[in-house]
């Protein structure tokens, strides 16, 4: 660890550290722009030159590019460093424009901290200014190319770090223009990461433009609650409304970048169609009224039908305090079950992942940019967490090659391996990994329960693909990412008994689920005893639960059979709804009443890895002063209560609903006691060791080679799907219609084009969609995305099996798709 | 102005076989001498000692950065990995210099023969000729007589029954300056923008995608032929210097009546290649200064005008021999003006990669401008001090290559500046 | 005779004990009679104080009360909303919200400023960069309801240029807007043709 002077200070780093990232530690801000930690160091911009007064390479030098050496004495406020320092400043602002006062970027821009700091003042300079056109880059980036001041750092993000190439450096000189080669949306889904890193106003958001300051902006830390990852961002909100939402530095998780999905998801929280008065029986009341009632009518059900005929029902995208206060409600009134999934499946996938995952395997999604090797089973990280196919990026450039065993066209920017097979064969798949990549001759010094599982391994139909085999045999940290969605317990199991296996072998082995929803991982911690909705529908339909009490969760409008649930409900004697969203079951509900968003009241979530993080809100809440003033200047009042502002924390709502005194739900959850507010600490995860290696999953499953059924499934996608940021309309601008994906072979079967009409028979009713037709993907398989526009909700459940007489062309009618039927009451 | 005595007679090396309208044939370059080195040496000795020789002889680079040959050949470890690449940069764009055309349209087996015996040297299997695209007959004649020399055994498969196989792509640059440079050459052939890379890694360590990769200019690669068959002490008795070895090539164009391309040896004198060789100055007029090699050099002053041309000689004045093409000016001409004219080229050739000489020949040339033509203000000469003293931090060695000129029209011509300043206009216009 | 005592030598002499109360009464009634001199000679003098509202003096036109938003030479609103004024003041009187027309001009969607807060000390126009908001010598704006006291963008834009009788920001700022095209401002080049390799 060398030891290097900085401005007469000391200090000890470790080797390979550049100087600018010591300076850095001891609190001296060398100024930069091309340098970014993320980026790397590339020495374009020369503005961090230092004086190294003793070193190998004496005099002025870029203190980005060198390393630290023992024994370096460097000085930041030489006169020749500041000097060039200062002529760098005056280089870079010969050319920009004078526009600041009406740049987005003005309060938050590198280039102005840079100029004010460096005393530049007045332009010597004679000669004109160089002008640059702009190009429209879509619904959400702006550009401005006269600000530009060649740092480089936007092609290097995009091109290097995230993968994708439509953007992109031409020219020569000062000439140089940054931009696409024809205009048109940037088809990087994390391109919003551009307006972060720009270090002036050449990329600014679009959408919160001209919105104001930031100085003036109410800013707080947050997370992103539109995937399991959990990412860190900064919320700007101001005037009642969220403005802007930024991505912010977390070490363990999303490093320094989020994906457009949790940059642009956020409109739900502004929407005018955000139901922000209670209702009952449809009349708007106040949200004490509200209470009464559903209180009154919850104590009724329960003494005429007992306390059992009442539910109640969270979801994967509330906070923990939602869900501890779900779970005491149910307990301390002797409801039914506390229910968090609306499908089996769901929940026991979850249950298992979490119980599975366990303090030796777990990664976080930097750690997964450090695997050498990564195997990814029945996941499409870009379509459920977009960041985690950028962290898989970065072990890809790192040299890690990447196995993808996936029945959906998958996509990725990095160039991996996809084995395209059909969802029932994947647990079969990752047991004819384990066996050959397992070497039996550690396995068996190791224990007992790995050794039986290992030899009792059944052979496999099917070899596994050679590279992958070799390349787990030669790999040091090999990574086990497994998705949670189209997958089963036995699949989620064995991804688990996989890393373990490789761990016994002496391997840093790591593991890493994909969960749905925010948070999945907290709903799973909450619910261990808890059913799933469709394990209760029977007892609804039978008349034994009465009453539903659902907390910002939404079945009429997710559950995938849409006649059924509509019926059930219909049978229902109470229906309250607490929510923030105008859902379906909002509509549908008897008495509703409004709640506060992560915005507005923060909360805890705990992500995929078991990281609980804990926020606080950013702004009050309430109807913004855009809608109260109709777009023009605000009400000429003096008020004191908020214009829509009566709404609360739902799990505060939900405790003023229980005739019993809720409490001490916070027993089961078991939070570390130093549990870091800030950011995050993972939770102590269960003992998974029990769970692992379980002889059941040694034998064949039922393997799909039926040739006359189909699967089907109903999958999550980067932008449409995720039902919060599906209401964005910057997100949602350039959607194409929802189509049926299909292989060609199962095209030519029907017979199909791309783009005809596709007919499906399935469990809940039937469904027309265009068909596209692409080749990577599973045969004897249909994937349709979870889309509003979509009418998923007529397959019956999100993966089911159906013949193939269920499918055929279909006859274009007036319009394309038949839009969801709405709700019934 | 014509000497009185007669102009020496130097042997001619590499233009030995040149013709003035046509290229030497395989079979002229063999009867004199050629492919004869390959023969001998391919599978003959080991490498180490053929390096030996090379750096015994003391060929420095002649594309400019004047980098000894052999230390270059020595830095690709023995241990390092295959395969390996051989670049001959025929980028030429330095203003002023021609000599590589010449020697292509010259001799071209020549050059063939010295990428082979380098390339044997690194253990490389693939070579590439780097050619400028306005080079486009010396590109064909290249094509076509590496086609030949293919055919003849010279190229391709286990050459001459050695064992040792190498074979060479012509391949022909995008344009721009910034591609004579060697890692933005290998950025370039690897479908990159030609942007430099600081070493290290070195490109003999890793070049072209990540693999040793040994570059050299054109002349320097002719000369090597001729040093593996006659010697590293012959090679350094050609000098007229104790330091210099061997011929050079030295480009002379400007105000001399003769202006053309002359093989001379290394340290010959200035006033020598002027007064013999092209000619003397045009026009009766006198010398007053020259760029002594190529626009990336710095004003020569007619202090120096007997100086020896060779290359320590030069670095003990502050200059550079660099290509060897030498501008002349004299006594009518402008320096300002002059200056003004290079910096117009760089600022048009920078890469854009760096803020120092991305916006700093920009500023340098709009600053001349105005002084060439009357807007000149005092705290311009501060100014333009400045920004070279600055546009040295830069990131490659473009830029203290560009501002060399303006360096030293500062130095020794500030009078001149002055003079434009005070006179509101170039005092040399009004002259003629 | 030392400097000191050069000083002490003419300074008035103390009288003697005796006569120290006689000197000092007549030195008190010295100091009543000159005042009154000086009231009965100010009797007969024109008074200076000027008598407000009949007669109402013209300010200097730097004399900072109303707050205005001018416009530029070319007629038009020269505010761009960027909130400059808001963040120099200190006391939060400013608040806007700025748009963007069909031309790509910045502008105040509403523009507030609460004169019930405003100190009137000038900090706003200061910091403006497009010379818009000026303080003006208009002062008898005050009125007792409060809320009459907050002004609104249509109060407070005046047509005129106010003290700046040139400069109109959008000539230099670089920026697209409906009178001007990239490269049509002050000082700058054509834009660059990203297709061509000509210089």
């Amino acid at each position: 660890m060398p030891t290097l002077t900085i401005d007469n200070r000391r200090i000890e780093v470790p080797e390979g550290t550049k100087v600018i990232e010591a300076a850095e530690a001891l609190g001296i801000m060398i100024p930069r722009f091309c340098y970014h930690r993320a980026l790397g160091s590339v020495g374009a911009c020369r503005v961090c030159a230092v004086k190294i007064v003793d070193g190998t390479r004496k005099g002025v030098q870029m203190s980005c590019m060198l390393d630290v050496e023992e024994g370096m004495v460097v000085s930041t406020d030489d006169p020749e460093a500041v000097a060039m320092r200062r002529h760098v400043i005056e280089w870079l602002m010969l050319h920009h424009p004078h526009d600041c006062p009406v740049c987005d970027e003005g309060g938050h821009c590198l280039l102005q901290d840079m100029t004010v700091s460096g005393g530049h003042g007045l332009r010597r300079y004679l000669g004109n200014k160089r002008t640059h056109l702009d190009q429209y880059l879509g619904p959400r980036i702006q550009h401005e190319m006269n600000r530009c001041i060649q740092c480089y750092r936007c092609v290097r993000y995009y091109r290097e770090f995230s993968g994708y190439r439509d953007l992109g450096v031409t020219g020569i000189g000062n000439r140089v223009y940054f931009g696409r080669e024809r205009e048109g949306t940037l088809e990087n889904p994390f391109s919003g990461n551009l307006i972060d890193i720009c270090p002036t106003g050449v990329f600014t958001d679009k959408p919160a433009r001209y919105f104001g300051r930031r100085w003036d902006l109410q800013r707080g830390p947050s997370v992103c609650i539109h995937c399991s990852l959990g990412c860190s961002v900064t919320v700007g909100a101001r005037y009642r409304e969220v403005a802007r939402v930024e991505a912010r530095y977390a070490k363990a998780v999303n490093g320094h970048f989020i994906c457009d999905r949790g940059r642009w998801g956020f409109p739900y929280t502004n929407e005018a169609s955000r139901p922000r008065a209670a209702r009952v029986d449809g009349e708007a009341t106040t949200v004490g009224e509200a209470c009464a009632a559903a209180r009154n009518r919850l104590l009724h059900v329960a003494e005429t039908a007992g306390s059992e005929a009442v539910a109640c029902l969270g979801s994967e995208r509330a906070g923990l305090e939602t869900l501890k206060a779900v779970a005491g409600i149910c307990r301390a009134n002797g409801w039914a079950d506390p229910l968090f999934w609306l499908e089996r499946r769901a929940r026991e996938n979850v249950a298992a992942a979490v119980s599975l995952l366990g303090d030796d395997l777990v990664l976080s999604l930097r750690e997964l940019e450090a695997a050498d090797c990564v195997l990814v089973f029945g996941a499409d990280p870009l379509g459920e967490a977009p960041m985690a196919a950028l962290a898989l990026r970065q072990a890809r450039r790192q040299g890690a090659p990447v196995f993808v065993f996936d029945p959906r066209p998958v996509e990725l920017p990095l160039d991996f391996h996809h084995v395209p097979l059909a969802i029932e064969d994947l647990p079969e798949c990752i047991r004819s990994l384990v066996g050959a990549a397992g070497d039996r001759e550690t396995a068996r010094g190791a224990d007992p329960t790995v050794r039986s599982f290992t030899d009792q391994l059944a052979e496999p139909s099917v070899p596994p693909p050679p590279e992958a085999v070799a390349a787990l045999r030669t790999s040091r940290r090999p990574a086990v990412v497994c998705g949670t969605d189209v997958t089963d317990a036995a699949a989620i199991g064995l991804a688990a008994d996989f890393a373990a296996l490789m761990k016994a072998q002496g391997r840093r082995a790591g593991l890493f689920y994909l969960m749905p929803g925010a948070n999945g991982f907290g709903a799973a911690l909450a619910g261990t005893e808890a059913a799933s909705l469709e394990e209760l529908l029977p007892r609804i339909e039978g008349g034994e639960i009465r009453a539903l009490v659902a907390v910002e969760a939404d079945p009429l409008g997710l559950y995938p059979d849409r006649g059924r649930i509509e019926a059930a409900m219909r049978k229902l004697d109470l229906l309250v709804v607490l929510d923030y969203l105008d859902t379906d079951s909002a509509a549908a509900a008897d008495v509703f009443l409004p709640s506060t968003t992560v915005f507005e009241t923060g909360g805890t979530w705990i992500n995929q890895e078991g990281r609980i993080q804990i926020v606080r809100g950013a702004h009050r809440g309430g109807i913004p002063v855009s809608q109260t003033g109709g777009g023009g200047h605000p009400p000429r009042v003096f008020m004191e209560e908020v214009p829509g502002g009566q709404a609360a924390a739902s799990g505060q709502t939900l405790t003023r609903l229980s005739p019993a005194e809720v409490k001490g739900a916070s027993e089961w959850v078991r939070l570390p006691p130093d549990t870091d507010k800030q950011s995050g600490t993972r939770a102590v995860l269960p003992d998974p060791s029990a769970l692992r290696f379980a002889p059941e999953r040694t034998a064949l499953s039922g393997a799909a080679g039926d040739e006359a059924m189909l699967t089907v499934i109903a999958v999550d996608r980067t932008f449409g799907t995720e039902v919060l940021s599906s209401r964005s309309p910057w997100l949602s601008a350039e959607e194409t219609a929802p189509t049926v994906w299909m292989h060609p072979e199962e095209a030519g079967r029907v017979p199909l084009s791309d783009g005809d009409l596709l007919e499906i028979d399935a469990g809940g009713g039937s469904l027309v969609l265009p068909v596209k037709i692409v080749e990577n993907m599973a045969r004897r398989t249909l994937v349709i995305p979870r889309h509003r526009d979509a009418a998923w909700q007529r397959l019956g459940a999100t993966r089911l099996r159906i013949e193939r007489d269920c499918i055929r062309k279909a006859q274009p009618v007036g319009e394309n798709a038949p839009v969801k039927e709405s709700p019934p009451r | 102005m014509m000497s009185a005595t007669p102009k020496k007679e130097y042997p001619q090396v590499l233009l030995a076989n040149r013709h003035p309208d046509r290229i030497a044939t395989l079979e002229e370059y063999r009867s004199s001498g050629g492919y004869r080195a390959l023969a001998d040496t391919l599978g003959a000795g080991p490498q180490d000692s053929l390096k030996e020789t090379i750096a015994a002889a003391v060929l420095l680079g002649r594309g400019g950065a004047a980098f000894p040959a052999g230390v270059k050949l020595k830095t690709v470890a023995d241990d390092a990995p295959f395969p390996r690449f051989l670049i001959c940069n025929a980028d030429e764009m330095e203003p002023g210099t021609f000599k590589d055309r010449v020697l292509i349209h010259a001799d071209p087996h020549q050059l063939i023969e010295g990428m082979a015996l380098t390339a044997y040297m690194a253990s490389a299997e693939k070579g590439i000729i780097f050619i400028r695209p306005e080079y486009e007959s010396a590109a064909r004649i290249l094509e076509r007589e590496v086609g030949i020399a293919r055919e003849a055994g010279y190229l391709g498969e286990n050459i001459l029954d050695s064992g040792f196989s190498f074979d060479i792509d012509v391949h022909r640059s995008g344009g721009r300056y910034i591609c004579g440079e060697v890692t933005a050459q290998i950025n370039a052939l690897m479908g990159k923008r030609p942007n430099p890379a600081q070493p290290p890694p070195y490109p003999t360590e890793k070049g072209l995608w990540g693999l040793p990769t040994v570059v050299n200019n054109v002349e320097t690669l002719c000369c090597v032929p001729h040093i593996l068959r006659n010697g590293a002490d012959w090679f350094q008795s050609l000098a007229l210097t104790e330091s210099g070895a061997g011929t050079k090539l030295y480009g002379v164009s400007g105000r001399v009546n003769r202006p053309g391309c002359f093989e001379l040896p290394i340290g010959i004198p200035l006033s020598e290649i002027i007064e013999d060789y092209a000619g003397g100055m045009r026009d009766g007029r006198r010398f007053k200064a020259c760029l002594p090699g190529g626009a990336s050099t710095g004003f020569l002053p007619v202090e120096h005008y007997h100086i020896a041309m060779d290359f320590d000689s030069l670095k003990s004045v502050g200059n550079r021999l660099g290509t060897a093409a030498i501008m002349v000016f004299d006594e009518t001409d402008c320096l300002v003006a002059a200056t003004w004219n290079l910096l117009e080229f760089f600022a048009r050739e920078s890469c854009g990669w760096c803020t120092p000489c991305r916006e700093g020949f920009p500023y340098l040339r709009d600053l001349l401008w105005r002084i060439e033509n009357g807007q000149g203000e005092p705290e311009m000469i501060g100014a333009l001090r400045e920004l070279c003293r600055d546009m040295s931090y830069a990131y490659c060695a473009f830029s203290p290559g560009g501002i060399a000129p303006v360096e030293s029209l500062l130095d020794l011509y500030e009078e001149e500046i002055v003079a434009h300043i005070e006179g509101k206009g170039c005092p040399f216009r009004k002259r003629s | 005779m030392n400097p000191d005592e050069r000083h002490y030598r003419k300074l008035k002499p103390v009288p003697p004990q005796r006569f120290r109360t006689i000197s000092e009464i007549g030195e008190a009634l010295n100091a009543l009679g000159q005042g009154f001199v000086t009231t009965f000679r100010h009797l007969f003098r024109k008074p200076i104080t000027e008598e407000y509202p009949e007669y109402k003096r013209t300010l200097p036109e730097r004399s900072r009360a109303r707050i205005v938003l001018t416009r530029d030479p070319d007629g038009n609103e020269r505010c761009v909303a960027c909130y400059l004024c808001s963040a120099a003041c200190p006391v939060s009187c400013i608040s806007m919200q700025s748009a963007e027309d069909d031309n790509g001009r910045r502008y105040a969607r509403w523009f507030r400023i609460n004169f019930g807060r405003c100190i009137y000390c000038g900090l706003c126009e200061e910091a403006c960069p497009t010379s818009a908001i000026q303080l003006t010598p208009q002062f008898e704006h005050v009125k007792r309801e409060i809320l009459s006291m907050v002004y609104e963008k249509e109060d407070l834009l005046v047509d005129h240029s106010g003290k700046d009788k040139t400069y109109n920001f959008y000539r230099w700022a670089g920026i697209r807007t409906g009178d001007r095209d990239k490269g049509e401002h002050e000082r700058e080049d054509k834009p660059v043709n990203v297709r061509s390799n000509m210089p």
